[in-house]
């Protein structure tokens, strides 16, 4: 028979002081970390701003920059980090198309669906040309959609019909939650004098460009120590693809409605995997990496045909030419680079991957 | 609903706390504050499946009158308990298998498929309230228990949220004295342990169990990287998170079980000290254990008809616990595996067996259950055998971890706590303060990782 005692507290007056205890201090951790959290705000979550943002918060001033520019732009590029290196300019050049790019921090395909909608909602003819940086996370099944996509208004709008909602438990549970803590600390380690130019280290221009205003420093005074950044992404990198175990069907999903409304309105979309180097491609092959690289390569083809799209896969670097030495850390490419690939992609007709 | 969820801790258990205690001089709408809430706890899952747990519940329920009322007809009430519910795990757990099976098969014989390709979702914690509510039906069948005639205390025990979906299984014995006589007031005593082994619970899940799997689940999602080291690595590591992962669910259950002023019987008995495997199912989901024997093994004759007969018993229990816990072959294999081994343990003279000092004995019946989770945890048998090659150092040994010299040096010290620390059931109540001090921040530790939910290991069964 299974064992039946129990670990209680014999005498009830010591019980219910520990239990009284116990109580108290939950609740009082838990009050104490919920106010930090507000007042902090780390994720720009609340309106207010008592400190200056520790974390990227590029999708509430592209969605705003997006919303308040005129003429609506003849090109858009769309995507994560990894993208926000390929210059307007540079596609104008190669066009002459004005371009915005509205690439943003950590991208999932809600993110592209929502930044499509907004940039087509402004007044003026359909874009002549949508460029898409897609990072094989963008259809990840176990990621939960980004908390600042969740706590822009703007963009939630334009994915009424997609099932995204946060409860307003989730949203109380963020403020318990150890990663809005973490990102508090830090906020309040950061000292007065150091916060502002730190978050002023990535800017963002009229058009959407990253300037990276510390690191691109560096290089140019040949300092930047590019092995130890690409050593750190690893980790970062390998706990990307841990349970990423098949491509989200419903990320696809809203990849194909992406692709079907560009398509639909005569948009010319140019689909490109985005490049990792191949320091970091080589420590990732024992991950999901490979096989979900295929998936999405082979879920590529199919609209290669039917939506004709371009799709070029750029993850290995050395297939366009680029400059090894011209990246930030193990996945975010420098403007050169990324100038080297918009030149092969905006020549391209058809599917390469 | 998870335990380990910012819905069930500041939401659901509070209001069910709450009005579980406020209602405390009204036996009958605790009762049905209970089962809804376990009902609610369930669905919010997919209430689709709380039907099926109703329609189990109402079957045993009424086949437990009919022995009661017809004695005569007891064996046909009983059958048509056993029917139902095996039927219905047949259905939801095993008929896709046994379709997969046969194609599998008749393909292997070049023949074109015969079943259709089902996709049938398995109900969470279907296996443990099927075996706890036909565990009613018999015990009525052998005059154990006399048939309840209260339809809503009977779906409370098949029902209680705190070990619905994956145990301990519970008899009717077990609990039908306390809810017929529910508290009146609660008990500090009782909340204090309640709340302790709910918070050690939560810890051992989330700090220890999920941890060790953000190691070694990257390593096993592509077996044919796995080499020596790594192959053991990942064997040791998924023994302990297995370990704190289904104890831990225990723990909560049992916690919850005291902050509504109920004892459930404890699942886990420092398994991993066993010197035996027989030893090892007596310490291991004691519920499970002792269910496949009082209502499997001994039914089958036990050790009653001579040494061949029980050796069979022995095998084809482990067999069906086996295939208890899921519809595919590694689990048949591992429940033959564990089989295997009772029998080798039987057919061993115990004079020769005493003379193994414990402490090796213990050890190589650490080894045999750290293969046999091998084949457990595996996906698929081909899985199991490429996993086991690389831990033969078929595959070398030159291929590194990727987590330095932590992830070694944190499965020991979890195995080593495995070993050496006592079951939560047994740690005396702390007296300071102080303590109780420590397992609030541990507790609150336990809620800044609340946003990253993970379902616990026993769930899949």
């Amino acid at each position: 028979m299974a064992p039946d005692s129990f670990p209680v507290q014999e005498d009830a007056a010591v019980a219910r002081r520990n239990l009284v205890v116990f109580l108290a201090v939950t609740l009082v951790l838990g009050a104490s970390t919920i106010a930090t959290n507000v007042v902090v705000n780390p994720f720009g979550k609340y309106p207010w701003r008592v400190l200056p943002p520790v974390i990227e918060t590029a999708r509430t001033e592209k969605s705003a920059a997006l919303s308040a520019t005129a003429p609506k732009p003849q090109a858009l590029i769309l995507g994560s980090s990894r993208t926000m290196k390929l210059a307007p300019s540079d596609i104008r050049e190669q066009t002459g198309l004005t371009t915005y790019n509205a690439s943003v921090h950590s991208a999932r395909a809600e993110d592209l669906l929502a930044f499509y909608r907004l940039a087509e909602r402004l007044d003026g003819p359909p874009l002549k040309l949508l460029v898409i940086g897609l990072d094989v996370e963008a259809a990840h099944n176990t990621v939960q959609p980004d908390a600042r996509l969740l706590n822009n208004k703007r963009l939630l709008a334009e994915l009424a019909d997609q099932d995204i909602e946060r409860s307003s438990l989730a949203a109380f549970g963020e403020d318990l939650g150890w990663p809005t803590l973490r990102a508090s600390i830090s906020s309040l380690r950061v000292s007065p004098a150091d916060r502002w130019a730190e978050s002023s280290q990535t800017t963002f221009n009229s058009a959407g460009f990253v300037t990276y205003g510390r690191d691109e420093k560096l290089k140019s005074e040949n300092i930047f120590n590019l092995p130890k950044r690409i050593a750190s992404s690893k980790q970062e990198y390998v706990a990307r693809f841990r349970g990423f175990d098949q491509l989200d069907a419903v990320r696809l999903g809203r990849l194909e409605a992406l692709f079907e409304a560009a398509s639909s309105r005569g948009t010319r979309v140019v689909v490109f995997l985005t490049p990792l180097h191949p320091e970091l491609l080589a420590h990732l092959q024992a991950t999901n990496l490979v096989a979900r690289l295929n998936d999405l390569r082979n879920w590529l083809h199919t609209f290669c045909a039917t939506k004709k799209i371009v799709a070029y896969d750029a993850t290995d670097p050395n297939r366009f030419g680029a400059d090894l030495h011209g990246f930030f850390d193990g996945a975010h490419a420098d403007r050169n680079n990324m100038r080297k690939l918009s030149h092969v992609l905006l020549e391209l007709d058809g599917c390469a991957l | 609903m998870l335990f380990n969820s910012y819905v069930f801790i500041l939401v659901f258990l509070p209001i069910v706390l709450f009005a579980w205690w406020a209602t405390r001089g009204r036996p009958r709408l605790r009762l049905a504050t209970l089962t809804a809430a376990s009902y609610f706890f369930y669905g919010y899952w997919d209430w689709r499946f709380t039907a099926l747990m109703a329609a189990s519940t109402a079957v045993d329920f009424y086949c437990g009158l009919g022995m009661g009322r017809h004695p005569s007809a007891r064996g046909r009430y009983l059958a048509a308990s056993l029917v139902t519910n095996l039927g219905v795990l047949a259905v939801f757990k095993y008929l896709g298998f046994f379709g997969r099976s046969v194609n599998a098969l008749v393909a292997a014989l070049g023949t074109e498929p015969v079943f259709p390709e089902l996709h049938i979702i398995l109900p969470v914690g279907i296996s443990f309230y099927t075996f706890q509510s036909m565990s009613y039906s018999i015990d009525v069948y052998r005059s154990k228990v006399e048939p309840t005639t209260d339809p809503l205390l009977f779906a409370a025990y098949v029902s209680m949220f705190p070990q619905l979906v994956a145990g301990p299984i519970v008899r009717f014995t077990d609990v039908e004295a306390q809810l017929a006589n529910l508290p009146q007031r609660p008990s500090a005593p009782h909340l204090e342990a309640g709340f302790r082994l709910f918070a050690f619970g939560l810890f051992k899940k989330l700090w220890i169990a999920d941890t060790i799997a953000t190691w070694i689940d990257p390593q096993l999602s592509n077996p044919m990287s796995l080499d020596l080291f790594s192959g053991w690595w990942c064997a040791l590591g998924y023994t302990a998170q297995l370990y704190f992962d289904f104890s831990a669910y225990s723990d909560m259950a049992v916690g919850l079980g005291l902050l509504l002023g109920l004892r459930l019987p404890q699942n886990f008995d420092s398994p991993y000290v066993s010197a035996s495997i027989s030893e090892f199912w007596r310490r291991w989901h004691i519920t499970l254990s002792s269910w496949l024997r009082d209502y499997l093994y001994i039914p089958l004759g036990g050790n009653r008809h001579g040494r061949t007969r029980t050796l069979l018993n022995l095998t084809v229990t482990m067999f069906l616990g086996g295939l208890w816990h899921g519809a595919n072959w590694t689990f048949v294999v591992w429940g033959l595996f564990h089989g295997l081994l009772l029998v080798v343990g039987a057919l061993l003279p115990k004079s020769i067996v005493q003379l193994v000092p414990r402490v090796a004995r213990v050890g190589i019946t650490f080894l045999c259950v750290v293969l046999g989770w091998v084949i457990f945890r595996a996906s698929d048998l081909a899985e199991a055998w490429l996993w086991l090659r690389a831990m033969s150092g078929a595959n070398g040994a030159a291929a590194a971890f990727g987590h330095g010299r932590a992830v070694p040096l944190l499965i020991v010290m979890s195995l080593i706590g495995c070993w050496l620390v006592p079951n939560m059931w047994q740690l005396r109540a702390p007296r300071s303060r102080f303590v109780a001090v420590g397992l609030a921040f541990l507790f609150f530790a336990c809620i800044l990782r609340l946003g990253e939910p993970s379902p616990f290991l026993y769930f899949q069964f």
